[in-house]
């Protein structure tokens, strides 16, 4: 969502605006071209191109609310036709690719065969948002855990929870269903509490010279 | 009564509230009695919020410098 004070900025042209909404948004837009090229150099200059795209077509618009969807529907667009011009388009579905539609969330190693838990999650004390605010660990952890999901999931990820769009324009601008979306985000968020409970097992074992 | 793999499967569907009535009735009746699973989905919701409030990662000096200065030559169209 973009601020009406900053959307006439750019509209205006103000070249500030313009960085605040490449650092907002840049890394984002990479995470998500790497579900159609899985070059990240690739990536990096489907994104340029969209940038271009974007500096030059911005001052049509007329909806602050819509800037951001704008921006991934040119991305998204640029992607798909680099992927398939590098012939790195995938034959299969996202779903398969991301661990067959029939594969759960949680390993079912965790749960009895009677389906109550045999291996249940950890406490997480030590997690606390607002404890861990000041450390970085944390974020990078989860920055990485993000980065490691499967390209599908991770574009799910990136445009709910991050773009804050909601599910509908995400399945309209990735071209899912609606029944892949709901999947893929919760196997993403499902992977990003597995790394999370990582996180706290190392503390646990870890010497008390680390703690700090 | 639904089984904990069960409710694991359903928690993100549950924290969106896009469950319907009787779906979300038998999770939380489900979690009402089951630590386990009770824990399970008060960390994935966390795990929302920590996704949703993580700082963007500083994106490099070269590469917003590089954007500006193409964009400096090619301003939008008034
Ligand atoms: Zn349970």
């Amino acid at each position: 969502m973009i601020e009406p004070q900053s959307f006439e900025a750019l509209l205006q042209g103000d070249e500030q605006a313009f960085r605040a909404l490449i650092r907002r948004h840049h890394a984002n837009m990479i995470a998500v071209a790497m579900r159609y090229v899985r070059e990240r150099a690739a990536a990096e200059d489907v994104v340029q191109e969209t940038w271009m795209a974007v500096f030059r077509g911005v001052a049509k618009l007329r909806d602050p609310a819509a800037v951001v969807g704008w921006i991934y529907a040119i991305l998204v667009n640029k992607a798909r036709t680099r992927g398939k011009r590098d012939r790195r388009t995938l034959t299969f579905s996202d779903l398969d690719a991301d661990g067959g539609p029939s594969q759960p969330a949680v390993s079912p190693d965790r749960f009895a065969a009677n389906g109550r838990w045999s291996n249940p999650p950890l406490p997480w004390d030590d997690i606390d948002p607002e404890r861990i605010v000041g450390g970085r660990q944390i974020w990078a952890h989860l920055g990485a855990a993000i980065e490691a999901l499967p390209p599908a999931q991770r574009a799910v990820i990136v445009m709910r929870e991050i773009e804050g769009q909601d599910a509908a324009s995400t399945c309209d601008l990735l071209g899912l269903s609606e029944a892949n979306q709901r999947v893929l985000l919760h196997r993403a968020r499902a992977r990003l509490r597995q790394a999370l409970e990582d996180i706290v097992a190392m503390k646990g074992d870890a010497p008390a010279a680390d703690k700090t | 009564m639904l089984s904990c793999e069960e409710v694991v499967e359903r928690a993100s569907e549950y924290l969106d509230r896009d469950l319907g009535r009787w779906g979300r009735l038998k999770v939380r009746l489900h979690i009402a009695m089951c630590k386990h699973c009770n824990r399970y989905v008060l960390q994935l919701g966390l795990t929302t919020r920590l996704v949703r409030s993580r700082p963007a990662d500083p994106l490099a000096p070269h590469v917003e410098d590089q954007l500006i200065e193409s964009f400096r030559q090619a301003p939008p169209e008034a």
